[in-house]
């Protein structure tokens, strides 16, 4: 991928890490506090809300994300209450994350190292719950992995009933399916295939729909969740309408095709980490809208997906996650119908506290009337927690597309303010 | 431009709610707990509460500093039952009772020993059934704990 590469030398460079450590002071507003906002709100230790390790959420933190930042906590007598600590200043509202990222590919072009160092992506995190009923969570990245800043989301969200029984409407640039562990708390670098922002493969001139992209609209939600002796167990259920994508994959700040996407989804959560769900996703797009191509547009293209995501944490040390993806393009443009099918299983081991280890298998096969072209892919990744705000991170990845076969080896340091 | 001014207004707004104080001093005092010393010397304890030790470290550590258990100014059996139940109450804990028992006899201990001094005024202020109830409580754990 033609990704811009940064010269350490260059003027940016320095003017953001002068930004980084200028935020970064802001941040530390409380001595010996280098824990990220959240944690350093509520006074938690980083395991209180994530296992193994962050970005991943355990069920307290999923709660805690689908409250509106309100920690779920129990009363003198065990009965399920929110706790909630709004935010004092900037340093118990956001967190600066930066990643720098080496990566070492198999295919060498003439003239060019083999090798690359980036500073990859630079993002400002924050969320914080508003008076009782209402939220608000922004990531701001001052510097996209393209090089760009981006708003990646923006949402404000309001709820309603108590703990045990509450409803929720959420609405701006949302995260879709943040509730998926290999999705949103991915530990790997690489994001399984068929839950990527980016489709897997074009469906004619369409990019494709990736169900990780983030997307405008508006979502109602509700979540039933009961405490007993400590173990926490919640469902949530909500339906969503949004903007869709548009021709090239991105979200479509208006509406591009006439009508709303849909996304229902379902959850479980029980015990300390595992969780199941399920989705269904109705879309569609407009190819060529200006009639540029050879054979002038407009085309529609009508998507459905559905599909099914759960991990289960048998020990403490050790998690297992599935995911399996289907769905089909109507494509006005390709004249047929393109049916997708793809999943991943991924096992991760924690043996040393602080240090997870990661085998993913997947596949995805983007048209499953045509042959030969099957995705596959095996990462093999691991991560050291080395402090309360900094992950090292080793990453094999390799793809097998058709005949042809490719790898990539990656470094990634991230530090979280 | 536009968007990144947007997303700067928002952040900072997220950032400036305030509420009333209560919060803060309880972070403060919290924060002064979690500062403290994080390790006790359990060289001279009996071998039960050396045993202990590991588990209170582990299972205390879960959410919160385990420096904020080793300091506070917690000393008496019933204030280590309540605060050891609400814990065990807490979700996502994974504090079993056996544990919960475990730790209990471990922290009563070891008031009874490194805060002796405290825990002597604490039991001082109760009322006398009050006081004869804990002092049993302890000597479960520490016999040779004496009241004066």
């Amino acid at each position: 991928m033609g990704r811009p590469r940064f010269e350490w030398s260059s003027l940016p460079v320095t003017a953001l890490i002068s930004l980084l450590s200028g935020v970064s002071l802001l941040v530390w507003n409380t001595p010996a506090s280098a824990i990220p906002a959240y944690a350093r709100r509520y006074d938690l230790a980083c395991s209180a809300c994530h296992a193994p390790i962050p970005p991943r959420l355990n069920n307290v933190g999923e709660v805690y994300r689908r409250w509106g930042f309100r920690l779920p906590d129990a009363d003198e007598n065990g009965n399920l209450i929110e706790k909630v600590i709004p935010a004092h200043g900037i340093g118990d509202a956001a967190s600066v994350v930066g990643n720098f990222h080496i990566e070492r590919g198999a295919e060498k072009t003439p003239g060019e190292n083999q090798g690359t160092m980036t500073l990859d992506e630079v993002s400002l995190v924050s969320g914080t719950s508003i008076g009782d009923h209402y939220s608000t969570q922004v990531i701001f990245l001052p510097r996209n992995s393209e090089g760009d800043a981006e708003l990646e989301n923006a949402e404000f969200q309001g709820n309603l009933g108590k703990p045990s029984s509450r409803w929720g409407l959420r609405a701006g640039l949302m995260e879709t399916n943040w509730w998926m562990p290999a999705h949103d708390g991915a530990l790997t670098l690489a994001m399984p295939m068929v839950f990527d922002e980016m489709a897997a493969a074009p469906v004619g001139d369409f990019a494709g729909f990736g169900l990780g992209v983030n997307q405008v609209g508006a979502e109602a939600g509700y979540t039933y969740s009961r405490l007993s002796k400590g173990k926490l167990w919640s469902t949530m259920l909500s339906a969503a309408a949004y903007n869709g994508v548009q021709e090239d994959g991105s979200a479509a700040n208006h509406d591009v095709a006439g009508g709303v996407d849909v996304l229902l989804q379902a959850q479980q959560f029980f015990g300390s980490r595992n969780s199941g769900g399920v989705f269904y996703y109705h879309g569609r797009t407009v190819v060529d809208a200006l009639g540029e191509l050879p054979v002038p547009g407009p085309f529609s293209d009508r998507f459905t997906r559905y599909g099914a995501e759960a991990a289960y944490s048998p020990k403490d040390w050790i998690d297992v996650d599935a995911g399996y993806v289907s769905g089909k393009d109507e494509s006005e443009e390709l004249t047929r119908d393109v049916t997708l099918r793809g999943g991943y299983a991924q096992i991760m081991g924690s043996p040393i506290e602080h240090w997870v280890a990661i085998y993913r298998w997947e596949q995805v096969d983007p048209d499953v009337d045509t042959g030969g072209d099957l995705i596959r892919s095996d990462v093999l990744s691991t991560t050291y927690h080395a402090l309360d705000n900094v992950f090292l991170t080793a990453e094999y990845n390799e793809i097998k597309s058709g005949e042809v076969k490719a790898h990539t080896v990656i470094g990634s340091i991230k530090l979280t303010f | 431009m536009a968007v990144a001014f947007v997303a700067a207004v928002t952040v900072g707004l997220a950032g400036l709610v305030r509420s009333d104080e209560t919060p803060a001093e309880e972070k403060a005092r919290l924060h002064k707990l979690d500062t403290g010393p994080a390790t006790i010397d359990v060289s001279k304890y009996p071998s039960e509460q050396q045993a202990a030790y590991p588990l209170f470290q582990k299972k205390c550590a879960q959410c919160h500093k385990i420096a904020r258990a080793i300091n506070t100014n917690f000393v008496l059996p019933s204030e280590w039952e309540r605060y050891i139940k609400r814990m065990m109450y807490k979700p996502n804990s994974k504090l079993k009772e056996d544990d919960g028992k475990t730790i209990y006899r471990f922290l009563t201990y070891d008031s009874s020993v490194r805060k002796a001094d405290s825990l002597r005024v604490h039991l001082k202020n109760l009322p006398a059934a009050e006081q004869e109830e804990a002092l049993e409580k302890i000597h479960k754990v520490n016999p040779t704990f004496v009241e004066k």
